[in-house]
């Protein structure tokens, strides 16, 4: 496809959905039942204290009114104040955004290292010993994250005490993070690897390939593996993207300071405005990412059906 | 059943014995007897699977714990699968204006990676049981609904629908006689898929705190307790997560046996995943 036509796409489809997003978290927090200033006050409040605070996020003014004034902020890139630390909102988010995207990068990378070239090698010989790997890529993916956490911080950090449990200013304090979250992406892409090629490898192209005459590698490499890799590079973008976001667990259990511990702070101490903020840039970043690889895969000509999440 | 079809075998295995468990937790007597004496013995044969920070056997507490997380899952799982069929139905097949709105709606949601929205719905609402399963349920539907639509989509295009839509019949008949019947297999094999997911679901919003109704046991809150003592009493958090792995495996297992069973040309593999 033409270059400016699939960059037009791309980008229409993308403000399309973060302007959707936007409207969607404002109706979340604006309509669903629950009133935030009393969850951030506790229920023994005084009447005066607890209409200065709705006063002070708006939350007195009509319905319209807030949306107008929600959209607008947000076109500037205001986000509001942190209750709880009076800092701008857009600033705690940018002083976080970097940790989770050099978590979410180095998990990329050991977990596509692993996983990728495993699942090419498991298609590709069929080999009954590669049935293992199918076994163990099921168990990394069915661990839950919290609670490798702890199993991998008793071994690595007390049982042998190699790494720190959390530090965020040498690299070692990265190390049991991305083994965490890695693994388990390790697994997954090795199975999406693994069926992709098969799926590939079982097409009558490979079959002519092979008529021909040509070397078992080079229907691999020339033949296969260009069409194989179009969706194990959407699968992994797309975890990239979750990465960048999901990862609150992992990043509260390691004391990591990214985007998902201060989610999960700003929680914890009913801080709206961050809540607000976080989810909605985290969500905006996801659907960016994903228009990036949806862009790609559309100037490339690949001829790719809508991934499923 | 196949021969060969170890995986639903060793799922429905898992399976059964989580259902026992499930059992045995809602019946099992909910007011946990405490001993301070007896605070964080490791597991023995004596012991069983050990005590807690307060001296409660942590074998009784996975067992009511069992309870909750499966009737949470289950509710959540039922509300996603009919979710999911209605919108994914309607983004599919639906009058044009309508699959619009619905394809659209799966868009928005699915903007939101993870538990994210879920952890935004949990945070603003009371904590309580409706709370938790209303914002899994918010967060899962999607999923599905996408699913159902590209199943549709693509069954819609048979020879025997189109037969049956040259005959005159309506969607509605075409839907309820023809197409519907045909996804069910699909819809237990996403069933099976979603009750692992809303159980790991259930699990993490529990560990961070935004579980349901307060007093409620949930194998997440007893994993993030146990965190505060790792080192002294590692199995208060190791234990309650052996279950979930065989508990997420016993889903995932009968979900690829179930595909085997009814696919067995099938190379896809234990990725959930739809293509042409």
């Amino acid at each position: 496809m033409h270059f400016l036509g699939a960059l037009f796409k791309s980008l229409a489809r993308c403000i399309a959905l973060a302007t959707g997003i936007a409207c969607l978290v404002f109706f979340v927090l604006h309509l669903v039942p629950g009133d935030p200033v009393e969850l951030m006050l506790g229920e023994t409040s005084e009447p005066r204290q607890y209409e200065l605070l709705r006063a002070k996020l708006g939350l007195d003014r009509p319905m319209s009114v807030r949306f107008h004034g929600f959209l607008k902020n947000l076109v500037h890139g205001d986000l509001g104040t942190s209750i709880a630390s009076q800092n701008p909102v857009a600033r705690l988010i940018l002083e976080a955004l970097p940790y989770s995207l050099l978590l979410a990068v180095s998990v990329v990378l050991l977990g596509s290292c692993m996983g990728i070239p495993l699942g090419v090698l498991a298609a590709h010989s069929r080999k009954k010993s590669f049935q293992l790997f199918s076994w163990v890529s099921i168990v990394f993916v069915a661990i839950p994250s919290f609670w490798l956490a702890p199993l991998l911080v008793l071994l690595f950090s007390f049982r042998w005490p190699w790494l720190p449990v959390s530090s965020f200013d040498h690299w070692s304090g990265l190390v049991l993070p991305t083994l965490t979250l890695g693994l388990s992406l390790a697994g997954y892409l090795f199975q999406t690897t693994r069926v992709a090629v098969n799926e590939c490898l079982s097409s009558d192209y490979i079959r002519t390939a092979y008529a021909k005459g040509l070397k078992p590698s080079r229907v691999l490499f020339r033949h296969a593996l260009p069409n194989a890799i179009v969706p194990v590079f959407t699968v992994t973008m797309l975890q990239f993207g979750h990465l960048l976001a999901g990862t609150v667990v992992i990043e509260t259990l390691f004391n990591w300071p990214g985007m998902g511990k201060l989610l999960h702070d700003a929680v914890l101490q009913r801080d709206y405005p961050v809540v607000q903020g976080t989810v909605l840039i985290t969500a905006m970043i996801y659907v960016a990412i994903n228009s990036v690889t949806d862009f790609l895969n559309r100037f490339l000509g690949h001829n790719y059906e809508q991934v499923q999440l | 059943m196949n021969k060969s079809n170890f995986e639903l075998r060793i799922g429905l295995l898992g399976l059964g014995l989580l259902g026992l468990t499930g059992l045995a937790g809602a019946l099992a007597d909910s007011s946990l007897p405490h001993d301070l004496a007896r605070a964080f013995h490791p597991p023995s044969l004596k012991n069983g699977l050990g005590y807690d920070a307060y001296g409660v056997s942590l074998g009784h507490r996975i067992l009511t714990g069992a309870w909750h997380s499966l009737w949470v899952s289950a509710l959540v799982t039922a509300i996603t699968l009919f979710l999911g069929l209605v919108i994914g139905t309607a983004a599919a097949l639906g009058p044009k204006a309508i699959q619009v709105v619905s394809r659209n709606l799966i868009d928005c949601f699915l903007g939101f990676p993870g538990l994210l929205l879920a952890i935004l719905i949990a945070s603003i609402m009371p904590h309580n049981n409706a709370t938790l399963v209303f914002s899994i349920a918010a967060t899962g539907w999607t999923g599905r609904a996408r699913f159902c639509q590209a199943l549709l989509g693509k069954l819609s295009h048979e020879p025997h629908i189109e037969a049956a839509r040259a005959q005159g019949a309506s969607l509605v008949r075409i839907l309820s006689r023809h197409l519907w019947p045909l996804l069910a297999g699909q819809l237990l094999i996403q069933a099976s898929l979603a009750m692992g997911q809303a159980i790991l679901a259930e699990a993490s919003l529990s560990f961070l705190g935004l579980g349901g109704n307060a007093g409620n046991e949930s194998w997440g809150t007893l994993i993030s307790e146990g965190r505060d003592h790792l080192i002294e009493a590692p199995h208060i958090s190791l234990i309650p997560g052996v279950f979930f792995v065989i508990i997420v495996l016993a889903f995932t297992l009968t979900a690829e046996g179930l595909r085997k069973e009814l696919d067995p040309n099938s190379t896809r593999g234990y990725t959930k995943k739809l293509r042409k």
